[in-house]
């Protein structure tokens, strides 16, 4: 048992970690010349174990490594360890155990992120206003059914519950639709084919611009398939967007966007700019400039994470950390002097 | 320890610059060289323009004898002028550097090949039909995927570009509003047909129709004086300060000196000669701070701004740390260090400035000064730190491997300077990543999004924080530490300019096509080292420092 705890409490496995951890984030950048960010991260780094993949090197067998969650956890395990055995609190020493602090911050605010954060996207044109936002690499499919009188009736199936061969009851319309195929989520473009009763099976995908209307029992309804949808209890107009470039350059010198914030909820209506580095914040979300489209679609990141403060303290507690320890190595230097 | 009178000659060799050359058209030319023009998104003199343009057409920013005379000296802006004024007789200069021996033997007549570097742009035009076809294959090739050839071939299609803007000077070139209406920059075209900048619109033709006569010179003039009546435009002097004395080109002559210096008193085995080199050490640090300050405030922005200012400053990092090192202890191996690194940096440096302009506009995402002075610059100081331990830890092996000379006092000088080097870059480089963390969470709201440079950024970090760690946990000794931190080099390395080679990535700012086989070949070299340094310490030859 000591030989276990001398063992998990040891520098060799401290450095065995960070070995292990620079490999995987070696990998892990090779890997983004052929999967996205978004892949990346999911394979590498928010997992246990993660594989040398190597499909897209040509190699054919893959090689099992620690992943990103793996070695947050060994580093923890290997730190707790330390501070319950062979580690003093003594004053000497307070900069440095401040230091480590912030990095375990910095761990759990990363792992809080992968679980957590929700990235959205919202794109609009000058004059559009939008009351939700697009998860881009998400789907969903939607009916909406148009209303003789009233209003018209709205009906979501997310991407998970759509499998093949089996059905999916929607009771707004009081009917089955039996999906008879459907893409996988790692598939480019999305696609759905379905069949509802007495009729012939329909197929969506991805790249359709128009919904397709169906004629259902007198009613029609329009389906399509699109980016998944968070709705909002307030509305972003885009007012006007700007861009500039250098003269006689193709260099962007500017982008940023003037938008109305509506929330009928806190009787908010403003008017604000969203630029590069310069985001707005608005109910835990942040809207952040990320893109633009050639003719004037501003394109608008929308985060959403709620340990966003953890990384903050991990820096707070390093500074203070590398301030102390600066401070009584420089006392102790000068004490030591005749 | 009265050796100062080694200055004087550097002295003079930093201030060459100011001695003029070129006679009557030459001061005409000088005068023609500090009209400001706007390009790349910044103010700058014609001379500045000149010497881009050349840089990126030939390589050099001066002429080579191969291009033959032109009126009013060897130097950037008289072939502007020439470009400019008698385009006839510049597009016979060979100033179009060549390599590739295919797109040279493209060039050839069939019966004579040819075996130089330079061609002419009427050389070019000879054979643009074959030139045309070559484009168009390459460019229909994707970016990744092309071959050296098709690079080049696309790269000298930049250039032949260039060139015929500089010809068409008219419709390009951006000169000041001359009216207090409108101060904005326009082209020479568009003042001439508003009438606003009517008067600058004649300068220009008067000059183009006196050139080469004595006339120039008071047309020149008379430009200038336009210009500083009617604009807002700057004088841009010290930017032509800058041109004429090359700081960073004299820098690299005095890290030369210094390289020698050293060497030749490990040969005599005396103090002179290394005290001369500390002294060389120091005006060098002076130079180069200079050199630097000065580019900041002609560009307006914090030292490190892209791939070249990041080696210039990496360069004058590892100086100062040397000097802070023999003034610490002195014991003449840092100035040593200081010539290798200051020398190599500016080396590279010069390398990565092929294209010419280096102060160019920051693209939208990176325009924040707050940023680039506090996380870029960190983050370069800790690339600094890690170079130079690397360099003691190779320059340890080697002398400790291949000769008796290393003794165990000054083994244990090199130990504690790469430990405290190898300190000094953790926590710059923590620090820079942290604060790399912040504004990412500030602009694109995650503070940690694994992009390549980012972890480029945390490989360092690790690998420090691992070589501390093993160092702490005696895992590794004085040989462990001085391997670890040669292979710091390749880390590093791969950081700085191996993942700008991926091209993915928000941080593609840098992003430069080719020179992997550079890289690799270095990291090869570090590689070999260690490989040389396990060999058990009873082969060192100083056994006694292992």
């Amino acid at each position: 048992m000591n030989v276990m705890i001398k063992a998990l409490s040891s520098h060799r496995l401290a450095v065995l970690t960070m070995l292990l951890a620079m490999h995987l984030v070696f990998v892990g950048t090779l890997a983004q010349r052929h999967l996205d960010i978004w892949q990346v991260q999911e394979r590498y780094f928010h997992t246990w174990f993660a594989w040398v993949d190597s499909d897209y090197e040509g190699w054919s067998l893959p090689v099992p490594m620690v992943g990103g969650y793996g070695i947050g956890f060994m580093l923890l395990a290997n730190l707790s360890a330390a501070y319950l055995t062979r580690l003093r609190w003594s004053r000497g020493k307070l900069g440095v155990h401040m230091i480590h602090l912030g990095v375990i911050a910095l761990l759990f605010g990363e792992l809080g992120s992968s679980l957590f954060s929700k990235e959205s996207q919202m794109r609009l044109e000058e004059g559009d206003t939008l009351n939700y936002s697009e998860d881009v690499r998400n789907w969903e499919l939607s009916f909406r059914v148009l209303a003789v009188d009233g209003e018209d009736i709205d009906v979501v199936v997310p991407r998970e519950l759509l499998k093949t061969g089996e059905a999916v009851s929607i009771q707004e319309l009081g009917l089955e639709a039996l999906v008879k195929d459907v893409s996988r989520p790692t598939q480019e473009v999305p696609r759905v084919e379905f069949a509802l009763p007495g009729q012939e099976s329909v197929v969506l995908t991805g790249l359709d611009t128009q919904d397709r209307e169906l004629k259902l029992g007198g009613r029609t309804v329009l389906a399509a398939l699109r980016h998944r949808r968070y709705y909002k209890p307030y509305a972003l107009t885009l007012e006007s967007f700007t861009h500039e470039r250098y003269s006689g350059t193709s260099i962007d010198r500017l982008f940023s966007s003037l938008v109305r914030l509506r929330d009928p909820d806190h009787g908010e209506d403003k008017t604000l700019t969203i630029s590069m580095n310069k985001p707005l914040r608005h109910k835990g979300e942040t809207f952040y400039q990320a893109s633009y489209e050639e003719g004037g679609a501003s394109i608008l990141q929308v985060v959403q994470n709620p340990v966003w403060w953890l990384p903050y303290l991990s820096c707070v507690l390093v500074a203070l950390g590398m301030s102390t320890h600066f401070i009584t190595k420089f006392s102790m230097s000068r004490k030591g002097r005749p | 320890m009265k050796r100062w009178w080694v200055l004087i000659p550097c002295l003079a060799l930093m201030l060459r610059g100011f001695m003029m050359g070129g006679g009557e058209p030459g001061k005409a030319l000088q005068i023609f060289g500090s009209l400001p023009v706007y390009d790349m998104g910044r103010e700058k003199p014609l001379d500045s323009l000149a010497r881009n343009s050349l840089k990126a057409i030939s390589g050099r920013s001066a002429l080579k004898d191969e291009a033959g005379e032109v009126w009013g000296g060897k130097s950037a802006v008289a072939w502007l002028a020439e470009v400019m004024f008698a385009p006839g007789d510049a597009m016979g200069r060979r100033v179009f550097r060549i390599d590739h021996p295919d797109i040279v033997q493209m060039l050839a007549d069939s019966e004579n090949a040819v075996d130089r570097k330079y061609f002419s742009f009427r050389e070019l035009l000879a054979v643009q039909e074959t030139f045309k076809g070559a484009v168009k294959g390459a460019l229909a090739v994707k970016s990744e995927e092309r071959s050296l050839y098709q690079r080049r071939i696309l790269d000298l299609k930049d250039r032949v570009l260039l060139f015929s803007s500089l010809q068409a000077w008219q419709g390009r070139l951006l000169v000041p509003g001359t009216s207090q209406d409108d101060p904005s920059w326009k082209t020479l075209m568009d003042s001439g047909v508003n009438g606003a900048g009517d008067g600058l619109a004649r300068c220009y033709a008067n000059m183009a129709s006196s050139y080469r006569s004595p006339a120039f010179g008071d047309s020149v003039l008379a430009t200038k004086k336009e210009i500083s009546n009617f604009s807002l435009a700057g004088s841009g002097s010290l930017e032509l300060l800058f041109n004429r004395l090359d700081p960073f080109g004299t820098c690299l002559e005095l890290y030369v000196l210094i390289l020698l210096l050293t060497c030749l008193s490990w040969i005599r085995d005396t103090r002179v000669l290394s005290s001369m080199a500390v002294k060389v050490m120091g005006l060098a640090l002076i130079w180069h701070t200079l050199a630097l300050i000065i580019r900041m405030i002609i560009h307006g922005r914090p030292p490190v701004t892209n791939l070249y200012s990041s080696a210039v400053f990496v360069g004058w990092a590892i100086c100062f740390l040397c000097f802070y090192l023999e003034m610490k202890k002195s014991e003449g191996l840092a100035p040593f260090f200081a010539g290798l690194c200051g020398f190599g940096s500016l080396l590279l440096a010069d390398a990565l400035s092929a294209e010419g302009e280096t102060m160019e506009a920051m693209r939208a995402v990176l325009d924040t000064n707050f940023w680039l002075a506090t996380h870029v610059v960190s983050i370069t100081l800790g690339y600094a730190a890690c170079f130079l331990a690397g360099v003691i830890g190779l320059y340890s092996v080697l002398r400790g491997v291949l000769t008796r000379s290393l003794d165990q006092a000054t083994a244990k000088s090199l130990y504690s300077m790469c430990y405290g080097v190898l300190c000094f870059s953790l926590i710059f480089s923590f620090v820079g990543t942290l604060l790399g963390g912040i504004w990412a969470d500030q602009s694109w709201g995650r503070f940690w999004g694994w992009d390549p440079k980012e972890n480029g950024a945390l490989l360092i970090v690790l690998f420090t924080a691992a070589i501390l760690h093993a160092r702490m946990g005696g895992i590794i000794g004085r040989r462990g530490l001085w391997l670890a931190a040669i292979f710091g080099n390749v880390v590093t390395s791969w950081s700085w300019f191996g993942v700008n080679m991926l091209g993915v990535g928000l941080h593609s700012y840098g992003f430069m096509e080719g020179a992997l086989w550079n890289l690799a070949f270095f990291d090869m070299s570090q590689l070999a080292v260690i490989l040389l340094g396990l060999l058990p310490p009873s082969r060192w030859r100083s056994v006694a420092a292992v």
